[in-house]
């Protein structure tokens, strides 16, 4: 637990800005608005409810009991499957006529490609790994504890496979 | 009462907004209304005063301060703002010169027509220029304070660190490897998530200036063009 008087000093910090650092900051505050993924963050993020994600968990065949701390050990999915689950759900994805539906093809997708590097360390897509890497850090912000965290690591892992 | 009237009572103008969202909650979401109004404007609002010709109507921090306790409980200052289709900040000082005029004449009835009455201010360029540079000042460090809190009550400490030493002391991620014990792409990754916390922040707070969602990008590069 982070000391809590350090952490306010923290926020306290860096009360005044010059214009340049204004404009920098201003500038990362920009949203990609054309992305899949910012439809699929946009879609999830005004859900009030939370049961939307045990719903892609159950999709997935992920168990609920699953120790996702230790996902290396735990992965209930071999590569091949995975990437099986990745394909149908690319499939799904371009099929789809509904935005609902689109996102959570997208976001099972996204996720059978997470738990391919996590599980088995590799990454199952030929698309840029870069691209990746943003993409899981911007889908942990939409999901709940502790796949936040699972996405968070799997970007932070698909950098060293790179 | 007729049909257009009905219509308008059914769908409260209130909840178009976090502002309203909130004064729908009752008194904890009027206590937190108040306390963003006056994190985000009282700053601006002090600039703004300070070069204004109100600045010779007493001192600026007790204007201020008289000027949010007589409006901010004012059950219908918010419906009106929304009412107005204007910026919350140009709300508030519009408020804030009614506020002054209405102090000054109050000085005025009980000292007697000897004092002068409130010069209004024949220029307001400079003065919107100074409202508009504090004004996002104060939105950044808001923005700054919650997105550094939000990253720590989240265990993400070393996420916020990466992101303050990249984007606000300039620093390359190369250069971050060895004290957080990271490759420089693995330091961009962790900066990326605090850096999504502070764009959630401004964004936020750029809407309940009155922005709709889909002209936050568009309100973002005007404000950046006016720095």
């Amino acid at each position: 637990m982070p000391n809590q008087d350090a952490n306010a000093d923290r926020i306290r910090e860096h009360e005044a800005f010059n214009d340049s650092t204004l404009t920098d900051l201003l500038q990362c505050s920009l949203e990609p608005s054309s992305s899949p993924v910012h439809h699929l963050v946009s879609h999830y993020r005004d859900k009030s409810q939370t049961d939307w994600f045990d719903r892609i968990l159950v999709d997935l065949s992920i168990p609920s009991s699953l120790d996702v701390a230790c996902f290396g050990e735990t992965c209930p999915h071999s590569l091949e499957t995975l990437t099986s689950l990745k394909q149908k759900c690319k499939s799904a994805f371009q099929l789809a006529d509904e935005p609902g539906l689109k996102c959570d093809a997208l976001l099972k997708y996204y996720l059978a490609i997470a738990m391919a590097i996590m599980g088995h360390g590799r990454f199952i897509t030929s698309r840029d790994r870069a691209e990746f890497e943003m993409i899981f850090v911007e889908v942990a912000e939409i999901t709940p504890t502790p796949w936040n965290a699972f996405l968070r690591e799997a970007a932070l892992k698909l950098c060293e496979l790179a | 009462m007729n049909a257009q009237t009905h219509q308008s009572d059914a769908f409260p103008r209130t909840t178009r907004t976090w502002i309203g969202d909130q004064l729908a909650l009752g008194a904890i979401g009027r206590d937190e209304v108040n306390r963003h109004v006056m994190a985000i404007y009282s700053h601006p609002l002090r600039v703004y005063l300070l070069g204004s010709s109100c600045r010779t109507a007493g001192e600026p921090d007790e204007i201020i301060n008289g000027f949010f306790a007589s409006r901010l409980d004012r059950s219908s200052f918010f419906d009106d703002w929304q009412d107005s289709g204007l910026r919350l900040r140009k709300w508030l000082i519009n408020a804030l010169h009614f506020h002054v005029k209405e102090q000054w004449r109050e000085v005025r009835r009980h000292a007697g027509e000897s004092m002068p009455d409130v010069v209004e201010d024949e220029s307001t360029a400079h003065l919107e220029n100074d409202l508009h540079r504090a004004w996002v000042d104060s939105l950044v460090r808001e923005s700054f304070r919650a997105a550094a809190a939000s990253c720590l009550d989240s265990g993400l400490s070393d996420h916020w660190d990466i992101f303050v030493r990249h984007f606000v002391n300039v620093q390359a991620y190369a250069d971050l490897c060895t004290d957080f014990d990271i490759s420089p792409a693995q330091a961009a990754v962790m900066a990326r998530t605090a850096a999504i916390r502070f764009r959630t922040a401004v964004r936020d707070s750029i809407a309940r200036d009155g922005v709709e969602t889909g002209e936050i990008d568009s309100e973002i590069q005007s404000i950046m063009g006016r720095l």
